[in-house]
């Protein structure tokens, strides 16, 4: 008995002595996470993103001395380009940095993928999927951000609006998605114009126009909102909106609400409440601008965005953090891309009101940085600009399709990269030698002139059958025309085509064992596309999937990627499945300039205040020396290198 | 006169429903439609089917916390949405076809 007592006795010491030595040994561990930070030699690394700096831009800039501070940051430490992701779209390259991996590991290929179920294009950014409380989002990002591998590490980190941080995950510190996030609707844009002028119902900006009557100086119309299914049918809640003027003010009143407004000028944030089903109630935020107020009344609102305070679904780690955010700094911006580079193409603002609006969204974007710099004092913080993007894609002057000598650059690019230089300067006077600094850019920037239809090149080259030829304005969208049965290759996005691969595709008609015959047969038809006017080649490299990428998700990519010569670009009826009379044609657009060329031609930049160990770095690089920088070991399967 | 459904509640109920209204960001009002659209529905003739114990303990523990007030409720809406689904996915109606384009045209690329 007694014997059996010493046992139970010694097995009990040494049980404790074992979650003595575990306790020990985990609490070592947790130190060492903690502690590996204090033991480098920089214990913050601040990443700063603008979407779209240009290398071109940069160098000129530099040269005339308009980024002086640039320049300093160049001089103490590195400054080059940095290679893109093939294609350069901005949801595919910042996946890219954030992950150091390639598209056959993060599973991001385009802006636009195949539906292959159902044979229809579809936004890459957010899988959507309706449900009991409305729409979830899920992201099809599958390789891991360094913002997921810091955070388990218990290392602080912080990230600002990196495109594709949509849904919102959980990190060490606050997330604030970026492009990805949806308005009220589901969409990512949608203004409103109200006017009392005619206009033209089979115009495409129709459908975003309400007609309204002046009532002697006031006008009763309303406010559309978020979209409710009502049995099998879908219509959008919608709150009244009163607008009483005068030749130079107004007061718009909504929800017993009033919000003062001039004539040619800004409101400050209206805020909306729709009831959208039993006990649901989906807040949202919107500005007007009165354009005019006689002889015709005018007036333009914003897209109708999830408001931060009272979010409709999460845009934010921790969910609160929105809504932390906005009673810190005042209502903002929520949208993905809140530029309304809509209703400047569709005249419905002017240029000048358009540079406004980017303004404003630039000064929220300081608030957000300054406020979470602020507090930064270890870790990781990440934070991207990228109204820089919607800007250059609407101001893009140089011409790559005509024979010049000096890049010319629009005066509103050029303010915005100074202002983005001040800003620079002041980031540079705050930080310390214990932070290290990336400011880079996802891919740089080329004129956009020219059409390519790849859909109608098919169709002219007998890859695709259609059941009716296209004409202007029926251009046969989602498909509408296509005859699958004989059809063996379809595009759609801005450099995919797919092969239509029986068993793969829902309506295929190729077998799998035609189908590497196919994309040899189309890619050598396709490589001699020459432009009809200047006889010049259009494409400058077709790439097969095989080749391009290596990973899990190789099989989701497009069997054919398409590398364009600057000045061409992807026309935007191939991109949502449609297909035009003519496969090359002039872009009329305000939009006027793009990046979704072969890579080569548009990489981006990378500034570092520290030496860099590659001289043609990639952005798959960049990952890996933010793991680097913060002491932690580079997982397997990453595709890039440090640059320490 | 309008077609109306009145219910009785007792005062301590009508209580309970302002300070659920109020935590729920509505107006009493708004509560009282929607509970009459309930009590409709659960008016419907029914048929009871049975799920196991544990499905609806964890489907209790998922609508915790949330507008849906009983399993029954939510298995409802689950079914419904099912059924809602077209048998072919292949065909895309009017309506969806619209949202789709319009999903796809609000990327400011187009």
């Amino acid at each position: 008995m007694r014997r059996l007592k010493k046992i139970r006795l010694t097995k009990v010491i040494a049980v404790l002595l074992l979650i003595s030595l575990t306790f020990l040994l985990l609490k070592d561990s947790f130190l060492n996470n903690n502690d590996k930070i204090e033991d480098m030699k920089y214990s913050k690394i601040l990443l700063i993103g603008i979407d779209g700096m240009d290398p071109k831009i940069v160098d000129k800039l530099i040269s005339e001395g308009k980024l002086q501070n640039f320049k300093k940051l160049k001089e103490q430490g590195s400054y080059t380009t940095l290679g893109t992701s093939l294609p350069p779209h901005s949801p595919v390259a910042w996946t890219s940095i954030a992950t150091g991996t390639n598209p056959g590991k993060h599973n991001i290929f385009d802006f636009i993928r195949s539906n292959r179920e159902r044979q229809l294009p579809e936004l890459s950014l957010a899988k959507s999927k309706t449900g009991i409380s409305g729409t979830d989002y899920e992201s099809y990002v599958k390789a891991e951000p360094f913002w997921r591998i810091t955070s388990q590490a218990g290392i602080p980190t912080t990230v600002i609006r990196w495109p594709m941080s949509f849904p919102p995950e959980e990190v060490e510190g606050n997330l604030l998605s970026g492009l990805g996030v949806p308005d009220i609707k589901g969409l990512l844009s949608g203004y409103t114009f109200y006017t009392t002028s005619d206009f033209d119902p089979d115009a495409e900006s129709s459908k975003k126009t309400v007609a309204v009557e002046n009532l002697g100086g006031v006008i009763k119309t309303s406010i559309s909102g978020p979209n409710i299914r009502k049995g099998n049918d879908i219509t959008s809640v919608n709150v009244p909106l009163k607008i009483d003027f005068d030749k130079a003010s107004a007061t718009i009143t909504v929800q017993d609400s009033e919000y003062p407004i001039s004539v040619g000028g800004w409101s400050g944030w209206i805020r909306l409440k729709f009831k959208a089903g039993l006990f649901k109630n989906v807040y949202g935020i919107c500005k007007a601008y009165i354009v005019s107020t006689e002889p015709e009344f005018n007036m333009y609102v914003t897209d109708i965005q999830i408001d931060p305070e009272n979010p409709l679904l999460s845009i934010s780690y921790p969910e609160t953090y929105s809504k932390e955010l906005a009673q810190k700094i005042g209502l903002y911006n929520t949208l993905g891309i809140p530029e309304d580079t809509n209703a400047l193409i569709d005249g419905k603002i002017t240029d000048e009101t358009f540079l406004e609006q980017c303004d404003q969204i630039e000064e929220e974007r300081d608030k957000m940085f300054w406020e979470e710099f602020e507090k930064f004092d270890k870790g990781v913080f990440a934070f991207v600009y990228d109204t820089s993007d919607r800007v250059q894609h609407t101001h893009w002057d140089d011409k790559a399709l005509e024979e010049h000598d000096k890049l010319v650059v629009n005066q509103a690019i050029i303010d915005y990269y100074v202002k983005k230089d001040e800003f620079l300067g002041k980031v540079l006077n705050k930080i310390d030698d214990k932070t290290a600094l990336i400011v880079l850019s996802d891919h740089g920037f080329t004129s956009f002139e020219k059409n390519v239809d790849i859909n109608s090149w098919l169709s002219k080259n007998g890859f695709m059958t259609l059941t009716q030829q296209p004409a202007e304005n029926q251009y046969g969208e989602l498909f509408e025309f296509v005859d699958w049965e004989k059809t063996k290759a379809y595009s759609l996005g801005f450099n995919s085509i797919y092969i239509n691969v029986k068993g793969r595709e829902a309506k295929g008609s190729v077998e799998e064992s035609e189908r590497e015959k196919v994309v040899e047969e189309l890619m050598q038809k396709l490589g001699k596309l020459t432009d009809p006017e200047t006889k010049e080649k259009i494409i400058a490299n077709l790439y097969k999937r095989e080749d391009a990428y290596q990973g899990d998700y190789v099989q989701e990519a497009p069997d054919i990627m398409i590398g364009f010569e600057p000045g061409y670009r992807m026309s935007w009826q191939t991109a949502v499945g449609g297909a035009t009379p003519k496969v090359v044609f002039d872009n009329k657009k305000v939009w006027n300039g793009d990046h979704l060329v072969d890579p080569e031609f548009v990489p981006g930049v990378l500034f570092t205040n520290f030496k860099i160990n590659n001289r043609n770095p990639n952005q798959k690089d960049i990952a890996p020396t933010i793991l680097n920088l913060a002491g932690l070991k580079i997982p397997e399967g990453i595709d890039g290198k440090s640059l320490l | 006169m309008d077609n109306r459904t009145t219910i009785q509640i007792s005062e301590k109920l009508r209580k309970e429903l302002r300070i659920l209204a109020a935590k729920r960001d509505v107006s009493y009002q708004e509560l009282l439609k929607d509970m009459i659209i309930i009590f409709k529905e659960l008016d419907k003739e029914k048929t009871i089917i049975s799920i196991p114990n544990q499905l609806s303990k964890r489907i209790g523990a998922q609508i915790k916390n949330t507008d849906v007030s009983s399993v029954s409720e939510y298995v409802t809406f689950l079914l419904r949405l099912v059924l809602s689904e077209k048998q072919d996915k292949a065909v895309i109606s009017e309506k969806e076809a619209e949202i789709l384009k319009n999903k796809l045209k609000s990327l400011g690329y187009l």
